[in-house]
């Protein structure tokens, strides 16, 4: 039994450290890419994984019935408020021209966006361009 | 019992080292950050770092003290960051597009708002 119980601390001691080092990594990547947008997409990898396996290699460490539920919750409202944080800020940095548009390769945004900014439509219904 | 102690006990320290050299890379990115947003970026980043560190401290010491922290930091932390997307990000658009990119003046042609 306690061959058992020291497994599963020594695991949930290389979960945390792996977890640590994935941490590491997209902070190092948010060092050195060189735009908004990729560095979002390099911000969400400390905040997803990262600490979804540092919270599993805790809940691996204690074994109780009440923090297992403190760390499915707080891995589910990490999940949940990441994507938003980060969507929000590509949005900003899209619509304030933060962003390289010549190093893009598929831009399905710039389009719409360009077609409605200089031309209002006074043509259309009243309500039909209120987004 | 004592050497499988030590090796739990290296990796944990370890791991706190991991997430301290994270969090000063971090510190060195919000200084510098070109735009708000990076440093609204930075910041969401940082506060998963402060969960994932104290987490590390949880595991260290096999004491769930500081969960209640963890979990508001895990659902307030992205406030922050949504108030400067939605609101300061649109006010400093000049400085973030040309100030820190070409300190010594660009083209006078570029310098006019879109």
């Amino acid at each position: 039994m306690t061959v058992w119980v020291q497994i599963t601390d020594t695991l949930g001691a290389a979960l945390v450290l792996f977890g640590a080092a994935i941490c590491l990594l997209g902070v190092v990547g948010m060092l050195l890419l060189p735009d908004v947008l990729s560095r979002s997409h390099a911000a969400t990898k400390p905040q997803t994984l990262g600490l979804l396996l540092v919270l599993a290699g805790v809940a691996l460490r204690l074994r109780s019935g009440m923090d297992l539920a403190t760390l499915a919750l707080i891995g589910f409202f990490q999940l949940m408020t990441g994507p938003v944080a980060s969507h929000l800020s590509a949005r900003s940095a899209y619509r304030t021209g933060q962003i390289e548009h010549g190093e893009l390769l598929v831009d399905d945004l710039d389009k719409q966006l360009t077609e409605r900014a200089p031309d209002p439509a006074p043509d259309r219904g009243p309500g039909a361009g209120q987004d | 019992m004592s050497a499988p102690d030590t090796a739990d006990r290296v990796l944990l320290v370890a791991a706190v080292v991991v997430i301290l050299v994270a969090g000063v890379l971090l510190l060195y990115r919000i200084w510098r950050g070109p735009s708000m947003l990076d440093r609204a970026i930075s910041l969401d980043v940082l506060a998963a770092l402060i969960i994932a560190g104290l987490g590390a401290k949880s595991a260290v010491e096999r004491d769930p003290f500081y969960f209640p922290i963890m979990l508001v930091l895990a659902f307030l932390g992205f406030t922050g960051s949504v108030g400067i997307a939605r609101f300061i990000a649109v006010r400093d658009r000049p400085p973030a597009r040309h100030a820190p990119d070409r300190p010594t003046g660009g083209p006078a042609a570029e310098e006019g708002p879109r």
